[in-house]
């Protein structure tokens, strides 16, 4: 005769083991919180062991652990020592906290680096296109986009930069909106510069492994897809997101003041970076 | 009519009412090691008694400033005056050039990080569509810290010792809680 009951018992764990491994599977999206690699944005770690002073656990020397400063030792948690726990519970959430802390800081300075590099890169791409729009390319320049393209004329890079700007409207009178219509009975007026595929393929596929934040809302582009204004705007908003992630963690970091200056730089960043 | 020292009640409209003091406080998972049993049964184990004494040192600890949110979690709030500096740290290398040492607080959130036991571990480890995915957007939706908690008693040799380390490190705790791997 079978013991249903402990049979049932073993099914129930086989479905929930199942759901767990599902449940903790990576989310379908690629690009993730703080880059790519989950590594960095690993929490801090720290490993309480009790009762390390008893005698019969003098047979465990907690210097042979991997852990090296993570691991602490707590006193018994009995009645008698609870003044002792106390202190000793003062001093590990402390460094509990400074250990929190640096790493909020750690990741602070990261994001800042990877806004910086961002930052290059699209001075590095305005730099080229002013070079391109004063006709000053050079031939040998192969990474920018042809300077014998339709698309790039002067009123197209004008718009590229803004669709208010006053290049965008005296240059092309004709054409005067950011993005004509593509039934116009007119060959002459160009196609919009949205539709300019990327003429950068190493810039593109630096843009591409860079690591982005993102929400679950967002869509996972393929730069070499996108068009140069494009890969610029979500360069933009990306640094505007990071320098508001950067506030949050100076929030988490227990420095409001910090916060409050990223915050306001944020906005800026935001309000700068959408047409 | 207004009385005197009455706050004003404002709360916001957003859904969770969220504040600025919410967004401050980071998450700490207290877990206990070598007491994880897949039959969902209590664990006996002493890592398992001696992470319910914990909990209760840490209430204990904290009746000076009694900051419970929840059942199931522990806020703390540290001023940084009671904090040990660093000795490698230096202002000319921070980020974060408001900060004082002797100003100001660090906020801490501890709770069970077991999902079957707390609402916060549950919400990070199985509702993640609320918490782990939409870290880029509320970095404080993260998990900043795992403890994990063992009594040496259960830890016949150090093959034990290294199989609790991985069961924080590897296996179980830490993967569980940190963002997602691509």
């Amino acid at each position: 005769m079978y013991d249903l009951d402990k049979y049932s018992h073993y099914v129930v764990s086989l479905f929930d083991t199942k759901q767990w491994a599902l449940r903790f599977a990576t989310p379908p999206y690629e690009v993730t919180a703080h880059g790519r690699n989950g590594e960095r944005d690993k929490p801090v770690e720290r490993l309480f062991v009790f009762d390390s002073f008893d005698d019969e656990c003098q047979k465990i020397d907690l210097s042979k652990s991997k852990m090296g400063n993570s691991i602490l030792a707590f006193p018994p948690s009995d009645p008698e020592h609870s003044v002792v726990m106390d202190l000793h519970l003062n001093v590990v959430v402390n460094d509990l906290a400074v250990a929190i802390f640096r790493a909020l800081e750690e990741r602070i300075k990261e994001s800042d680096k990877v806004s910086r590099s961002k930052g290059e890169s699209t001075t590095h791409n305005r730099t080229s296109f002013g070079r391109l729009i004063s006709g000053q390319s050079a031939g040998n320049e192969t990474e920018e986009p042809s300077a014998t393209s339709p698309n790039l004329s002067l009123s197209n890079m004008a718009t590229l930069v803004s669709p208010e700007n006053k290049l965008a409207k005296e240059t092309s009178p004709a054409s005067d909106k950011a993005f004509p219509k593509e039934d116009s009975s007119s060959p002459k007026v160009s196609k919009p510069v949205s539709h300019v595929p990327i003429a950068n393929k190493s810039t593109a596929k630096i843009a591409a492994a860079e690591t982005q934040l993102m929400t679950p809302l967002d869509e996972n582009w393929d730069f070499s897809q996108l068009s140069v204004r494009d890969v610029e705007a979500i360069r933009k908003r990306d640094i505007g997101r990071r320098e508001k992630a950067a506030a949050d963690l100076s929030l988490l970091a227990g420095s409001p003041l910090d916060a409050y200056e990223r915050y306001l730089k944020a906005a800026e960043l935001c309000k700068t970076g959408t047409p | 009519m207004v009385t005197q020292g009455t706050p004003p009640l404002s709360f916001s409209k957003v859904p969770g009412n969220p504040s600025f003091r919410k967004a401050a406080v980071n998450a700490v998972a207290l877990v206990p090691l070598l007491s994880n049993k897949d039959d969902g049964a209590p664990p006996a184990t002493k890592s398992a008694l001696s992470f319910v004494d914990l909990l209760e040192s840490l209430r204990r600890h904290n009746t000076a400033a009694p900051q419970i949110v929840a059942e199931d979690e522990l806020l703390l709030v540290i001023p940084n005056s009671s904090l040990t500096r660093p000795g490698d740290w230096r202002y000319n290398e921070t980020p974060l050039k408001a900060f004082h040492w002797q100003h100001g607080c660090q906020r801490l959130m501890l709770f069970d990080g077991r999902p079957q036991e707390s609402r916060p571990a549950h919400d990070r480890l199985i509702n993640q569509s609320i918490t782990r995915d939409w870290i880029d957007l509320c970095p404080s939706r993260r998990t900043a810290a795992v403890v994990g908690v063992l009594n040496l008693h259960d830890c016949e040799s150090h093959a034990d010792l290294h199989r609790a380390e991985e069961e924080l490190h590897q296996v179980c705790w830490i993967k569980k809680y940190r963002a997602r791997n691509v």
